[in-house]
């Protein structure tokens, strides 16, 4: 008897055939140039297309296959034995034809760049990566009963109760070592090139003057490798946090990559995450710790969690007051939320709203599931939620495309605590089997990303992608008279006055501290003109005139350029105020390089 | 959802409860402070080169009320539902309130949807939101009272169900329904804003200018080019002279009727094939909204006729004859599918060619089973119905054009077009839609064939096998005409352009709709169709470009000009003459035919009234002067050269033949404008083949605008009219003026 199972059956092997085949047809039809039919035309863009022929031939492939699957397939899908066998295939043809799609797919993104920022990137591998998963799809069908019995081979192992130790020694290795391998980056001086071409170093400014205020004069490449360093760190703690309070190296796994993917590798990044490390899950680094601390306490002083929770509650609240977090939520630098709908990234809107009722859903849940039995289980995933939504608001007042991808941790480890809750009931096979799934699928996904695949890792850098930024950065020797100037006129243990582009590097360069609390104050820019000051508020502006009265500097440095603005150009800018200031009580006293020194009338 | 625990079932129904009048706080906030704009602490404090990034919004607070208010709504509902949380009386006494709140919510966010995306016409949107809002707060106040009314309302429906009386309205009052909906009251003011708007271009190519040829009596595709086909230039252009005359305004009318007829017949053969009159409603909904208003027909679906029902209009008679076959076995009606589809490739020849292939795939299929073969009786003999089709197409040919069916010129002539699309002309590649951002388009472009296809393999199966009833073969049919048809998106993927050949599908949908309907509960079934109806209508009310058509239920009394539902373009600049608006100056002639430098190009917002814009039509689409010019220089039977914009209205006006084969030649333009039109002659062997009929016939007289009389023109016109200049400097150099009319000048042939 015909069944409609054994026909659905059938009918999902013959789509999945069909659109291989489709796939294989355009792929060699790329090579076959098009033959005129007629006359030069007058007019400029007709491109011949095939879309017709691969129409029909994905038409007819279909119903060929099918009938040829109801003459020899249907009628033996009445053996339980062959139907077993027939899924198993129908699920490696599905992840064929899944990477067969997503490689066209990745062309026509390639061929057409959805944003055009990215000219170092390229498509060569996807070339080679169709022809094996072709080859691999043939294969497949011919050796499938070697398939079959290695999958039998794996399934007994997936069912294994406990493995022995050394098992979680070696993952714990290879994790440790595939971060590294990911992460790393060997030539350092390519992303501070990069960074140097795309901004001026203006974002990575803010972190470099942070060492340069503490006599820190680290070099550009040894902070994008401290950079890189804190970020392998925050993953291998998350990895372990989720271990520890999940109890599963595997859902560990998957929070530990889905947290690269989306705090490092989204587009709002490109085109490599370091030019603006406020834009990584580093931002909020600090709370791995937390996260620890508070596993700690509700592990070891469950009765102290809620003082605790309290407590850390309020540190953040002044902690985000003191580092002028609330200047943004007043409106500075803001973006209308619905920003993206207007111009039709559907997707980003959506994830605007969706993570925080994502939160609010959960927390609603756990309320009302709360009681004296579940209480402590519910502690962390409730503290996640309130603190996911708390760092939300940084999203709200920046929606840029893909932003909320380096604030998702919180998320991330709500959905796994579900997953976890979710596939408790199933059985050891299942539920492994759905783990693999998703760290095979995650790791996919991160290694095929755009952003990812130009990553300077040791796997993805090509010395050739960025080599006329690495030669800009090389050849970047503008300030070293300016610097002499410093280290002329100041002692080592003085702190400078300076006003100038490309302060911090002038700074690192003459080995001296600079006076100001918001170091850097101004922001660089790589034409001709002079930058600009980087404070937004007169309270600001006025603490930095302040301390250059309290500190009664001799000599004070400002870019040339600056000087030569006209009081029209400056208005009643905060800028036109500072020069103001140091024309009424400095007078020049000498010039180098772009610098003029001006001494203390 | 029935396996979890009681309590956790309440739990869930409570939080997302609690969401819901979460998100209303959100959008009442959003919608009242959007009218107090926020002020910032700030402003004093930033230093005036930052000032532009200071924009204070309300956002961050409505964030914190919205968290607030769905903790404390959270916090409200545990407490008074305390005692009931662990039984079923919970849900079973709040259930229907639920659905209303869900219902509402999601209404009244369509609207906030519709008030962020259309910001420059928010109007409409904006007395919606604040419509819903007024019923967000009844529903709560009659909170209590919903499960009574759901219980009074569901024994209405169920004695409408029944009583005879009330079927008899449903049944009539469906298609009065769909007649309201598609009658166009005011067919002068759409040719008027055609007129204006595109200034004809698309209806010209279309219809218009093959149709003026054929009833001046020429010859289809020998004397003139017919890119579509040439049965539906006859049908269209006769019943226009039988409504009154061959005009702008009888065309217009002959569409807008056709299109209605065929979606009533598509009607009532829906509710032979699918029974009720909910579900068929809805998938005549759908199907309308989806064909006729979408994107890709902006502003207007009637501006571009070939994108209408029209083009396909035959199609419904086809399946109506299939359908008598499947429901009667008589062969009869075979034979008149067949005729149908000869029908179909005489009318419009790509459209006739699918329809034939799906009929031939049926006629096949049902010999190729035998269970079906038995079950219809097909014989052997019965292989004719596969060459009837052909031959009623080739005798109908025959009757349009007689013997130059023979001929290879007329061949040759079919085959050009065909030959362009297959080689690329005008093709747009499928991933077009992903490079521009449109996903949900992209996917619906790849996915709406795989459906044809799913459910061809499907049912073709379970027909083999006997697993399905006869009706079936009607989804059949219909799904090897809808992959045919696709061809339409295939070839042109641009943005939503597969809805206009969507029907075949929505008709499919709604078969697998009834299938998973059948499938039930019976008390679940009127429900279920009750809702698909009204997410149809709803659907279909919102659309803007179903608020902007101007049938009898439209929201303006002058819709045509009013800008609370006429439609812009997207970018905000009015669509009359859209085309033109953005012309360069700088590439401007310095005088335009009139010798002015005026070139009127009005917006809607210089019409006071639809009335108004009728008037400036009539006034600027007569061309008295320029049509007694040709009149006096040429008898009835010549061809006239004419090249101008507006040629087909002059010629019609002049009684006169076109002399052209690529005609209309001209995309047309204002006439006033000080700049030159764009030719329809795309490559070189169009051009060799339109001067060497100038050589061949060598016309006395040649009719052109007066403005191609200028001397010297920017370089950019060389690349701009890649093939006017050519065709005007011929002209210029064979010919010399004689007479002027208003806007155009009589050339003579030199000796």
């Amino acid at each position: 008897m015909v069944k409609n199972l054994y026909l659905w059956l059938l009918i999902a092997a013959v789509l999945l055939l069909a659109v291989q085949f489709l796939a294989v047809v355009i792929y060699v039809y790329s090579f076959i140039p098009f033959s005129a039919f007629w006359s030069d035309p007058f007019f400029k863009g007709v491109e011949p297309s095939r879309d017709a022929l691969f129409y029909v031939v994905f038409v007819v492939t279909s119903i060929v296959l099918m009938a040829l699957g109801v003459k020899w397939v249907l009628l033996r899908l009445d053996n339980s034995d062959t139907r077993r066998k027939f899924k198993l295939w129908l699920g490696l043809e599905s992840v064929w034809c899944f990477l067969m799609v997503f490689c066209f797919f990745k062309w026509t993104t390639y061929r057409y760049p959805f944003w055009n920022i990215l000219p170092y990137e390229n498509s060569t591998w996807l070339q080679p990566f169709f022809c094996v998963v072709c080859a691999l799809a043939a294969l497949s069908k011919i050796f499938f009963p070697e398939i079959e019995r290695f999958y039998s081979h794996q399934k007994s192992f997936l069912s294994i109760k406990a493995y022995p130790p050394w098992y979680s020694m070696a993952l714990q290795v290879v994790f440790i070592v595939g971060v590294v391998v990911l992460l790393y980056i060997p030539r350092p001086q390519d992303v501070v090139g990069l960074a140097l071409v795309w901004d001026q170093w203006n974002h990575l400014d803010a972190l470099a003057g942070w060492f340069i205020r503490h006599g820190w004069f680290l070099g550009y490449e040894a902070i994008i490798q401290i950079l890189v360093i804190l970020a392998m760190v925050y993953i291998v703690g998350l990895f372990y946090f989720i271990r520890v309070w999940l109890k599963s190296w595997s859902l560990g796994l998957i929070g530990a990559l889905l947290t690269i993917k989306m705090g490092m590798f989204y587009y709002g990044a490109s085109p490599c995450i370091w030019i603006n490390p406020a834009n990584t899950f580093l931002s909020h680094g600090w709370d791995i710790v937390l996260f620890f601390g508070l596993w700690f306490v509700s592990w070891k002083y469950p009765k102290n969690f809620n003082a605790v929770v309290l407590l850390i509650g309020a540190v953040l609240v002044v902690g985000w007051f003191k580092s002028n977090g609330y200047m943004e939520a007043l409106g500075l630098d803001n973006q209308p939320l619905m920003a993206p709908l207007r111009v039709r990234q559907f997707f980003p809107y959506f994830m605007g709203y969706f993570v925080p009722v994502f939160y609010v859903f959960n927390l609603l849940v756990l309320m009302g599931k709360k009681d004296t039995q579940n209480a402590l289980s519910f502690r962390m995933p409730i503290i996640f939620c309130i603190y996911g939504l708390m760092i939300f608001v940084d999203y709200l007042e920046h929606p840029a495309i893909g932003y909320y991808g380096s604030l998702m941790v919180p998320a991330i480890l709500i959905m796994l605590w579900w997953l976890k809750q979710l596939l408790s009931s199933s059985t050891l096979l299942a539920r492994r089997g759905i783990y693999v799934g998703g760290i095979l699928l995650v790791t996919g996904a991160l290694l095929t990303n755009r952003l990812m695949l130009i990553y300077p890792n040791s796997i993805f850098q090509n010395k050739d992608r960025f080599t006329s930024e690495r030669m800009t950065f090389e050849h970047f020797d503008a300030i070293e008279k300016s610097a002499a100037l410093i280290r002329q006129l100041t002692q080592e243990d003085q702190r400078v006055v300076l006003l100038s582009n490309f302060e911090t590097t002038i700074l690192m360069q003459a080995h001296r501290q600079p006076l100001f609390r918001d170091f850097p104050v101004m922001f660089s820019s790589s034409n001709n003109d002079p930058g600009g000051l980087k404070l937004q508020t007169k309270k600001q502006c006025l603490e930095l005139i302040d301390s250059i009265t309290d500190e009664n500097a001799l000599y004070v440095f400002v870019d040339q350029r600056l000087l030569a603005l006209s009081p029209q150009v400056l208005g009643n800018s905060g800028l036109g105020s500072v020069l103001g200031y140091l024309r009424n009580h400095y007078q020049i006293y000498a010039h180098q390089g772009f610098l003029v020194a001006l001494q203390r009338r | 959802m029935t396996n979890l625990p009681v309590f956790n079932r309440n739990l869930i129904f409570l939080t997302l409860l609690s969401l819901l009048w979460a998100w209303q706080v959100l959008l009442a906030a959003a919608f009242i402070l959007s009218h107090y704009p926020a002020s910032s602490a700030l402003a004093s404090q930033v230093l005036p080169e930052w000032r532009y990034l200071l924009k204070p919004e309300w956002k961050t607070f409505i964030y914190h009320l919205v968290l607030s208010s769905a903790f404390l709504f959270q916090i409200i509902l545990l407490w008074v539902n305390r005692r009931t949380l662990n039984t079923k009386d919970l849900l079973k006494f709040w259930q229907v309130y639920w659905i209303a709140e869900i219902l509402l919510t999601f209404l009244w966010s369509s609207a906030a949807f519709k008030l962020i995306v259309y910001p420059n016409r928010h109007a409409l949107a904006e007395n919606a939101f604040i419509v819903l809002s007024i019923a967000v707060l009844l529903c709560k106040l009659f909170c209590d009272r919903w499960q009574d009314w759901a219980a009074k309302l569901w024994v209405a429906l169920c004695y409408a169900q029944t009583a005879p009386r009330w079927q008899r309205i449903f049944e009539w009052g469906v298609p009065l329904g769909l007649c309201i909906l598609l009658y166009i009251p005011n067919i002068q003011g759409v040719v008027a804003r055609n007129f204006i708007g595109e200034q004809f271009h698309h209806n010209d190519s279309f219809i218009m200018g093959p149709g003026w040829a054929y009833l001046s009596g020429q010859t289809l595709d020998v004397d003139i080019i017919s890119q579509y086909g040439i049965g539906f230039v006859v049908v269209i252009s006769r019943l226009a002279q039988f409504f009154g005359g061959f005009s702008y305004e009888h065309v217009m009318a002959v569409m807008v009727m056709g299109s209605l007829v065929y979606y009533l017949a598509w009607y009532f053969l829906l509710r032979q094939w699918l029974g009720s009159i909910l579900l068929v409603s809805a998938v005549m909904l759908l199907g309308i909204k989806w064909q006729m208003f979408h994107p890709g027909v902006f502003p207007f679906v009637f501006t571009y006729g070939s994108a209408t029902p029209m083009r396909f209009v035959y199609d419904v008679f086809y399946f109506w004859c299939l359908w008598m076959h499947i429901k009667t076995g008589k062969k009869t009606w075979l034979a008149w599918a067949g005729a149908a589809c000869g029908f179909g490739m005489y009318y419009i020849t790509s459209e006739g060619l699918y329809a034939t292939a799906s009929f031939e795939a049926y006629i096949l299929l049902l010999w190729f089973l035998p269970v079906w073969r038995k079950h219809f009786r097909l014989r052997l003999r019965d292989g004719f119905l596969l060459v009837l089709p052909i031959v009623t197409a080739a005798f109908l040919l025959f009757l349009t054009i007689g013997p130059h069916i023979v001929t290879a010129e007329f061949w040759n002539n079919i085959g050009e077009f065909i030959t362009y699309f297959t080689s690329g002309f005008g093709l747009v590649p499928m991933y077009k839609t992903l490079l521009d951002h449109k996903y949900l388009e992209s996917f619906m472009g790849f996915v709406l064939p795989m459906v044809y296809v799913l459910t061809l393999l499907i049912l073709i199966s379970r027909l083999a096998f006997s697993l399905s009833k006869k009706e079936e073969w009607m989804a059949v049919v219909l799904c090897f005409y809808g992959l045919g048809v696709y061809h339409y998106y295939i070839a042109r993927s641009t943005g939503t352009s597969y809805y206009a050949v969507i029907l075949p599908l929505v008709f499919v949908l709604g078969f697998w709709l009834k299938q998973v309907i059948d499938s039930l509960k019976q008390e679940k079934r009127t429900p279920v169709r009750l809702v698909l109806a009204a997410v149809a209508l709803w659907a279909l009310l919102t659309n803007h470009l179903f608020l902007a058509y101007p049938n009898m239920l439209s929201l303006s009394s002058h819709p045509l000009t009013d800008t609370q539902v006429a439609l812009p373009l997207p970018d905000g600049n009015p669509y009359f003459n859209h085309l033109f608006r953005n012309f360069n100056p700088e590439l401007k002639l310095s005088v335009n035919s009139l010798g002015g430098t005026q070139e009127e190009l009005l917006a809607e917002s210089d019409f006071a009234d639809d009335a108004a814009l009728v008037q400036y039509y009539r006034e600027h689409s007569r061309f008295t002067r320029d049509s007694d010019l040709i009149r006096s220089l040429t008898a009835h039977s010549e061809e006239v050269p004419l090249i101008s914009s507006f040629e087909t209205e002059l010629l019609m006006q002049s009684n006169r033949k076109t002399f052209f084969y690529y005609f209309p030649l001209l995309i047309s333009r204002p006439m006033k404008m000080r700049s030159f039109e764009v030719c329809s002659i795309y490559t070189t062997d169009q051009m060799a083949k339109t001067i060497n009929k100038f050589e061949r016939v060598k016309p006395p007289y040649v009719f052109m605008e007066k403005i191609f009389m200028v001397n010297e023109v920017p370089q950019a016109f060389l690349f701009n009219y890649p093939s006017l200049i050519p065709l005007i400097n011929y002209v210029r150099t064979h010919y010399a003026p004689v007479a002027q009319g208003e806007y155009l000048v009589a050339l003579k042939r030199m000796q």
